[in-house]
């Protein structure tokens, strides 16, 4: 087992190819996606309804170091900022294979 | 316009599913179709659309409507977004105002497909190149819309404008119906022939079950209008209504098809809320998508489908010589 953070983002189904873009660009190819889900924030409800993606929100949830997630967190908030949604991030333990 | 003609409208199946769709959510009812199956339905009916019009401009070619039709729609789709942002900047933030002046300088292919289905029923002919002008004036709006954002924005950030105009030509309705368009132009009689039961036979129940799905949608989005004032309610209706008459106006003119006319005042009046949505979360995320896809769903599309396609066709009978 090895410690790790668990970071999960919340956005725009749109504007989840951009922060997939930036984790790629920080060494962070590999994510899990879970698409259409549903919410209700400051810019308003998301219900994933309708023939467009923009009323559709996406979690992504990723697993990285503490060291890749504090080299990450600025890029992502000024994301955020602009298009909506939240990042989460808490401690965890890592298994794989 | 007369009341028969209101009445004939109201009556049709398609319209009457309309209804019941806002109704169901108005009595709070548990009836929904699953998001999965709408996609479907709207992917069908522009597949339909697109080979509809393609097989009868492999037949027919080009009239001289064309080259006309062809300046009213890209004179359209480049002025109504300027004329209306114009409008909405004095009354909403910027990015919303340039949202809402894509929305209404696009256009909707599902009140096309309607108002199309609704000539066939009068007997009126119009020619397959209409179609061809539905994908082109989906595009120019949400690029001036996105330009006119820019142009205005004081926080000098720069929007990468390949991405801009690939979301505006790539997205899904512009390919399909334009890739259909070419396909029905191309393919020889004998190989459509198998495909009219698909694209024929069933079109006007498809339709009807997808307008009731429309109608779920507007009714839950009429929610979200309702707190916003009276002026997008206003703007929803005389906007729609201007650009009609306009497009009737130009029609008679230039001399053009009843048919023809008919379906550019329906183009210049509808406003889209499937590609410019997409297009605008992308390009101007500070836009609130609760305001201009409602404004085009819960306000425009209903009033034109239950009003507007018997008053346009009133108009065009007005300026025809």
């Amino acid at each position: 087992m090895q410690n790790a953070k668990r970071i999960e983002i919340i956005t725009g189904a749109y504007d989840m190819r951009e922060v997939i873009r930036l984790l790629e660009l920080a060494g962070l190819p590999s994510y899990t996606l879970i698409p259409d889900i549903q919410g209700k924030g400051e810019r308003g409800t998301r219900d994933a309804d309708g023939l467009t993606g923009a009323f559709k929100n996406s979690l992504l949830i990723v697993v990285c170091s503490e060291t890749a997630w504090e080299g990450l967190k600025e890029t992502l908030r000024n994301l955020i900022q602009r298009v909506g949604g939240m990042v989460m991030a808490c401690d965890c333990e890592f298994l794989m294979h | 316009m007369s009341s028969a003609l209101l009445t004939q409208n109201l009556l049709n199946p398609p319209v009457l599913f309309f209804f019941l769709g806002l109704i169901a959510i108005a009595i709070r009812s548990d009836l929904e179709i699953p998001p999965a199956i709408s996609k479907f339905l709207s992917l069908y009916l522009l597949f339909a659309i697109g080979l509809k019009g393609g097989v009868e401009l492999g037949h027919g070619g080009l009239s001289t409507d064309f080259g006309k039709i062809l300046v009213l729609a890209i004179g359209f789709s480049c002025l109504v977004p300027l004329y209306a942002f114009w409008i909405l900047k004095k009354k909403f933030k910027l990015a919303d105002a340039a949202a809402i002046a894509a929305t209404y300088g696009s256009v909707s292919a599902v009140t096309f497909i309607t108002a199309s289905s609704y000539l066939q029923e009068q007997n009126i002919h119009y020619g397959g190149y209409m179609v061809a002008m539905l994908a082109l004036m989906e595009s120019p709006a949400i690029i001036l819309g996105v330009m006119l954002f820019q142009r205005y924005r004081t926080d000098g950030a720069q929007l990468s404008t390949g991405k801009i105009w690939h979301e505006a030509l790539t997205n899904g309705s512009v390919v399909l119906v334009l890739g259909s368009l070419i396909i029905g132009m191309l393919s020889p009689d004998a190989a459509v022939e198998g495909l009219l039961p698909f694209t024929n036979d069933i079109f006007k129940g498809f339709l009807a079950f997808f307008l009731l799905d429309m109608g779920l949608l507007a009714g839950r989005r009429f929610k979200a209008i309702t707190s916003a004032g009276w002026f997008p309610w206003a703007f929803g209706i005389l906007l729609p209504l201007l650009n009609a008459l306009l497009a009737a106006m130009l029609g008679g003119w230039m001399g053009l098809s009843e048919g023809n006319t008919y379906l550019m005042s329906v183009l210049a009046a509808s406003a889209s809320y499937i590609a410019v949505p997409a297009a605008m979360r992308m390009s101007i995320p500070e836009a609130n998508p609760g305001l201009y896809v409602p404004m085009a769903l819960a306000i425009t599309f209903p009033f034109n489908i239950l009003v507007g396609l018997p008053l346009y066709m009133q108009f065009v009978h007005w300026f025809r010589p």
